[in-house]
């Protein structure tokens, strides 16, 4: 499916990380792998830091740090916030929604729509695209688009499959309305392979017991319980080689635009080698199309996207020069490619919660 | 691309200087999760239109019967 939106601005993205910086060597012990195995596949996959959430910390704790920095930094004014839309895996509680927490820890008035969706790696993109709709509709001022996730809790440290690369982070996109350029999209899903990226177990469906929280070791000698995040690597890489460019191509035909207007390609961030073989496959060099975040901050599902604008865009003083091609693809399965213009992006940062 | 090409390929990700074609892949000293994904998208880069998974690939009784099926020979 294609969408166009009209006069709609991102103006500013602060990315919240959570200060207790792991290494991958801290997490060699637990994999039932050698050590020089281990250490390939950090080669290989670009793996370095990743930062991760205390026991304790959860989304709404990453999101109210961000904004209320925000506010105290006159980036954000309180009266102009009318929406937070929460894209997160990770919520606070099962009910009520972690957006409707966020609102009541700000002591934000009443007439703020409050929404959390169920999104991962191709968060950023569906939540800028239900925060266009709304914006649509001319009552709303600005919206908060949260990207939240603290996945780091459902994945096993035995597991080498998901452990090494899964960070913690949440990032503030403040959306608006304003002359720009038109932001072109594309979006689709697929939920016969949603089995690619699950958590089997503390959903209605599979409750949490005694037995979903039993550790089980897999063919490879991975070992997790049915309560962790299980991902078939092998289908997601085979999954995300074959869309991943022919979406791209079909978002710029479809809209007329010049693949060498593009400046930067900002995707997700599963792990360095995916992105490696995106930017070979696609003809792209590596310089536009960054593969940095995974190594830096791990891969903090909806969150990469917007991290990596704060860490790598550099902005252009023609208008022109600042378009840049977004793009997620996984969990769902969903994947979602957006063509924008970064003119109206006045502020980007990345900060420590503490 | 060849099958003697296709081995020097394999020699490369499993680090051993001469691969049997005869044998099964997964009794390869390196076969793991890491290896059978850069077989995947060696696989996946060269060779057209082809639909494989790893499980798939586990399923091969020799590397030679691997080859013929994704050069579709």
């Amino acid at each position: 499916m294609f969408i166009t939106f009209k006069n709609k601005s991102i103006s500013a993205i602060l990315s919240v990380i959570p200060n207790n910086k792991v290494t991958y060597e801290e997490g060699l012990k637990n994999y039932n792998f050698s050590r020089s195995k281990s250490m390939k596949l950090k080669k290989i996959m670009g793996f370095n830091t990743r930062y991760i959430a205390n026991k304790t910390t959860t989304v709404s704790d990453l999101s109210v740090y961000g904004i209320e920095y925000l506010l105290k930094n006159k980036i954000l004014n309180k009266k102009d916030i009318s929406g937070i839309i929460l894209v997160t895996q990770t919520p606070d509680y099962i009910i009520p929604p972690t957006s409707n927490i966020i609102q009541s820890r700000l002591n934000l008035p009443d007439d703020t729509l409050c929404l959390d969706i169920n999104q991962g790696c191709a968060g950023y993109l569906i939540g800028l695209m239900i925060c266009f709709n709304i914006l649509d509709t001319k009552k709303f001022k600005k919206i908060l688009l949260i990207n939240g996730d603290v996945l780091s809790k459902k994945v096993s440290k035995f597991d080498r499959n998901t452990h090494p690369l899964i960070g913690d982070g949440a990032a503030i996109s403040v959306i608006e309305n304003k002359k720009n350029s038109n932001f072109f999209f594309s979006v689709n899903m697929d939920g016969k392979n949603a089995d690619f990226l699950k958590i089997q177990a503390g959903g209605i469906k599979t409750p949490s017991s005694k037995l979903t929280a039993k550790l089980k070791k897999d063919l490879h000698g991975n070992t997790r319980s049915l309560e962790n995040l299980s991902m078939k690597g092998d289908e997601v890489y085979l999954f995300i080689m074959s869309i991943v460019p022919s979406m791209i191509s079909k978002l710029l035909k479809k809209n007329r635009v010049d693949i060498k207007r593009i400046k930067y390609f900002f995707f997700h961030q599963p792990n360095q080698f995916i992105l490696k073989k995106l930017s070979e496959k696609m003809n792209i060099s590596e310089k536009i199309m960054p593969n940095n975040i995974v190594g830096l901050f791990g891969n903090s599902s909806g969150a990469t996207i917007p991290i990596n604008i704060c860490n790598n865009f550099v902005k252009k003083k023609n208008f022109n020069d600042n378009t840049v091609c977004l793009a997620g693809f996984g969990v769902g399965l969903t994947w979602a490619s957006a063509i924008i213009n970064l003119s109206s992006l006045k502020y980007k940062k990345i900060i420590k919660y503490s | 691309m060849t099958l003697e090409k296709f081995l020097v390929e394999l020699s490369e990700i499993f680090e051993i200087k001469k691969i049997n074609k005869n044998q099964k892949i997964t009794n390869l000293k390196n076969w793991d999760s890491l290896t059978s994904l850069s077989v995947l998208s060696l696989i996946d880069s060269k060779f057209k239109n082809i639909k494989i998974n790893v499980s798939k690939i586990e399923k091969f009784k020799s590397i030679t019967e691997l080859y013929n099926y994704v050069s579709k020979k």
